[in-house]
């Protein structure tokens, strides 16, 4: 549990440096399997560890993650460090600068631990576009541990760091968390700054936290939120204490009738169903109908934006500065991207695709803002099926329908997080709660209550 | 020249109080060592973001805007243009211009020339094709767009109205007139008007070259098409680009990276307020004033020299002024070899300056002696003049015994002047002007001498 290791290397009974030896042990002998790992800041870590180790010993005051082992995803900045994207495209590229969010790490004593395994330029939701092979599920070995965070996730599951940094374009942090089994939180549009997180699609990214417990995910928030003059779409809107977990009851508590109809699996719809019944009855809470009417057209909205974006932001990568020229080196999906993006974008559709995409998010936002009145939270499933054995092939369109549930947050802006709801044919399902935006302490006491 | 059409498309760099980047803090100096000024941002490395742009670009471009009689919108959208060129290293440039933008000016007209819109875009970084070396100092400098409707019928009507639009965006030190201006061109001619683009024409003179040259080329050209061409200065020709059917495609599309941003109704009433009063009306009210049209002309053609213009003639009389600050001021500061921004002279000394000229307190020549040291060192006239003893001689009897002396040392001059020779009478004022170092009036001394000879 986070929240005791904290205590106890703050007091002196741990010491960092143990934790973080600890961890580079188990990854140096079980990450060969799991693969979650790209990068093993071994040396830095350690130099770090010593020096909060001085400082309490000192009596010096540390921060709020002090000595904790942060595994960052390798799509943000880290200075110095391989941000690769898990591509060959920028295989020799190390970054020049530390993300915002690193920074807010680094200054509260968190130690990053190494950059994780992912989704070529995190596109995919599976962990096996990685140009450095796939990762494992570490809950359900043989079975992808979802992604596009699939590194981040499988190495909080695997016990190889205390918190991992995702990052959620579509659900992807949800996604792997259902998949591995733990918590993954993806924050309101505009709550953590994206300075120094390698572009997917530049108005649904967000950084978000991924860990075994509430307590750490919700700590992690609340280091990495807040506003940025470095990234103008981060908003000015107060950050709680959001480790600070109260226990609340009486949740208006949102279903839609499509949820179930969007579930391949149905299983995994009466499963959260069930673990939404234990809330209701632990916390006096009571179920609304809503309707989302838009939510269906998510996935079809969701792509083009994505497609339009990732074009645009992969433009750099022409192979006259960073790495090499992306068209030529990356894998079949990221290409899909590019060229589906350059396709739409051209002057003759005048932007009609894009602008169409635009207009749909508005009315998904707006489904979700009208039901927010009604409702407290919204919960659905996290993925339509059980997370698909590694190297099974899945049609483009069942791979793109696994973030049916996810998507439609980020087009809202909102905030989202999941919670294990239990195991189908020994295989972690989670649970995913929607809360409105910048309603991110609501978001996280009711995590807490599941 | 026939029936033409002409537009531009100016482009100038801002002038910026902050000497800030556009989108990033780091620094403006055309003069720094390459790639010193830069930041991740800049060199758009990979997680950089742009802030939000430069307040001071965007009160400058409203400024000009209102200059130029635009409407000023109320929100502005930065889009994307992408492109691949070595220049430009997130492969797009940020611009307001394009299928998506909200540009920050609308529908202006500026000497009876109709402006299409003005808006504000980044500047790449440089690059220099032989060495293949990038220096990004220049990336993220803010540029102005100015696009004009096709308004122009002659040569000489875009020479006039050039110059005059440089003279009134110098009025609110609005473009950095150091980097100078760049423009494309567009030119058709009847029956047709099938219209040509020219790109990168880089000074005035140019401009009416490649003007000339594109109305002569369209006249011979039997199936001529619509078509982007470039200037050659070298050869004094546009060269064929590309036809409007293979024009590059930009793929815009609204830059994710930046909020929709508001402009407060409120800034640009502040910003109205503060527009100064445009050339051409500085030059009628001096007219008006009595001044006359060379002198209200040349000191209306500079800013700093129309604002010292006007403090002085709220004390001193407009036509005499005029005619000192034209002939002498304006003349003793290009000696000096001064920017006229770069003049920090006090008002109020200046026009002690004038009322000691106007009241004859002391005499022109001494005056004039001491313009250098005033305007450069911002020299207490009234006090120097006074602790000097620099007043001019106004004692009559002291001003007739200098004369008497003269006519005694100058005896040979004397004779000459009685025998006709009038101009002979200078070298006697000459010895009374040198023996009072200055301080006496020549027309006084001319008279008493005059009197005291007959
Ligand atoms: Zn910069």
């Amino acid at each position: 549990m986070i929240k005791e290791k904290l205590a106890q290397i703050k007091s002196g009974k741990f010491t960092a440096e143990r934790n973080i030896q600890e961890f580079l042990k188990k990854i140096k002998q079980e990450d060969k399997k799991i693969n979650s790992f790209l990068y093993v800041a071994k040396k830095e870590a350690l130099k770090q560890a010593k020096e909060i180790d001085k400082k309490i010993k000192e009596k010096k005051k540390v921060g709020k993650l002090a000595g904790l082992a942060i595994a960052v995803k390798s799509c943000i900045s880290v200075c110095g460090m391989p941000i690769t994207c898990a591509s060959k495209t920028l295989e020799n590229y190390k970054g020049t600068f530390d993300a915002d969010v690193v920074r807010k790490i680094k200054a509260e004593d968190g130690i990053i631990i190494g950059l994780t395994n992912m989704d070529e330029f995190a596109s995919g939701s599976s962990g096996e576009t990685s140009a450095y092979g796939a990762t494992q599920n570490p809950k359900a070995l043989g079975r992808i541990p979802g992604g596009s965070s699939s590194g981040s996730a499988a190495a909080v599951a695997a016990d190889f760091c205390d918190i991992a940094l995702g990052t959620d374009t579509g659900g992807s942090i949800r996604n792997p968390a259902s998949h591995c089994g733990i918590i993954g939180i993806k924050p309101s549009y505009g709550r953590v700054s994206r300075y120094g997180l390698v572009d997917l699609s530049m108005s649904l990214d967000q950084i978000g936290s991924l860990c075994k417990d509430v307590f750490g995910a919700a700590l992690m928030i609340e280091v990495i939120a807040g506003k940025s003059e470095k990234d103008p779409t981060t908003y000015d809107e107060p950050i709680k204490n959001y480790s600070n977990l109260k226990s609340e009851k009486h949740f208006r508590i949102g279903i839609s009738k499509d949820f179930e109809a969007l579930c391949t699996d149905k299983r995994i719809y009466k499963l959260v169903m069930e673990k939404t019944a234990e809330l209701i009855k632990k916390t006096a809470s009571q179920i609304i109908n809503i309707n989302l009417k838009h939510v269906k057209l998510a996935v079809q909205t969701y792509y083009p934006l994505v497609y339009v974006e990732f074009f645009s932001g992969t433009r750099k990568f022409d192979g006259r500065r960073f790495g090499k020229k992306i068209e030529e080196t990356c894998g079949e999906e990221v290409l899909r991207r590019i060229l589906g993006g350059k396709e739409i974008s051209r002057a003759e559709y005048g932007g009609q695709y894009y602008r169409k995409a635009l207009a749909t998010k508005k009315e998904i936002a707006k489904d979700l803002e009208e039901a927010f009145k009604k409702v407290d939270i919204i919960i659905s499933p996290v993925t339509p099926r059980l997370p698909h054995k590694i190297g099974e092939k899945i049609s483009v369109e069942d791979m793109y329908a696994y973030d049916a549930f996810t998507i439609p947050a980020n087009l809202a802006g909102i905030c989202a997080g999941v919670v294990p709801a239990g195991e189908i044919d020994k295989t972690p399902v989670g649970l995913q709660v929607m809360a409105p935006a910048f309603k991110e302490d609501l978001l996280l006491s009711v995590l807490n209550e599941l | 020249m026939g029936d033409v059409k002409i537009g531009l498309e100016i482009h100038g760099y801002l002038n910026m109080e902050n000497k800030r980047k556009l989108f990033c803090n780091c620094k403006i100096d055309s003069n720094a060592k390459p790639n010193t000024n830069i930041c991740p941002t800049c060199t758009s490395q990979p997680g950089s973001k742009p802030m939000l742009p430069n307040n001071d670009a965007v009160e400058k471009i409203i400024s000009i805007g209102l200059m130029l009689g635009c409407k000023i919108n109320n929100l502005l959208i930065f889009q994307r243009k992408h492109y691949s060129w070595p220049d430009l290293p997130s492969g797009y440039q940020r611009t307001m211009s394009g299928s998506f933008g909200m540009p920050v000016g609308l529908n202006g007209e500026f000497l009876g020339i109709g402006i299409e819109e003005i808006h504000l875009e980044e500047d790449p970084a440089r690059w220099d094709p032989i060495s293949g070396k990038v220096d990004y100092n220049r990336s993220g400098f803010p540029l102005v767009e100015i696009v004009t409707k096709p308004d122009f019928k002659s040569t000489s009507e875009v020479q006039t109205w050039l110059k005059t639009l440089l003279t009134t965006l110098s009025y609110i030190r609005a473009v950095d007139k150091t980097a100078g201006i760049k423009c494309d061109v567009n030119v058709s001619i009847a029956p047709n008007f099938i219209r040509t683009e020219v790109k990168n024409v880089n000074s005035i003179s140019s401009i009416l070259k490649a003007i000339n040259f594109e109305v002569e080329r369209q006249k011979k050209e039997k199936n001529n098409f619509q078509q982007t061409r470039a200037w050659d200065d070298s050869i004094g020709e546009t060269l064929f680009m590309r036809s409007k059917e293979s024009a590059q495609d930009y793929m815009f599309i609204p830059e994710p990276d930046l909020p929709v941003i508001n402009i407060d109704p409120l800034l640009v009433k502040k910003i109205a307020l503060m527009i100064p009063e445009k050339p051409s009306e500085k030059f009628m009210r001096y007219k008006k004033m009595g001044v006359d049209k060379t002198d209200a002309k040349t000191i209306s053609s500079e800013i700093v020299l129309a604002e010292l213009f006007e403090e002085v003639v709220k004390k001193i009389n407009p036509v005499f002024a005029s005619k000192w600050f034209r002939r002498d001021v304006i003349a003793a500061i290009n000696n000096l070899g001064m920017d006229y921004d770069d003049l920090k002279v006090d008002v109020s000394n200046l026009v002690d300056w004038f009322e000691l000229l106007q009241d004859k307190k002391a005499s022109p020549v001494v005056l004039k002696e001491l313009l250098p040291k005033l305007l450069k060192e911002n020299l207490n006239i009234k006090q120097y003049i006074e602790e000097q003893g620099l007043e001019s001689l106004s004692d009559m009897d002291e001003l007739e015994s200098f004369c008497k002396e003269a006519i005694l040392a100058k005896k040979e001059a004397v004779l000459d002047f009685k025998s006709g020779n009038e101009k002979a009478i200078n070298s006697i004022i000459g010895f009374v002007m040198a023996k009072t170092q200055g301080k006496a009036d020549p027309n006084k001394v001319n008279s008493i001498i005059k009197k005291l000879i007959k």
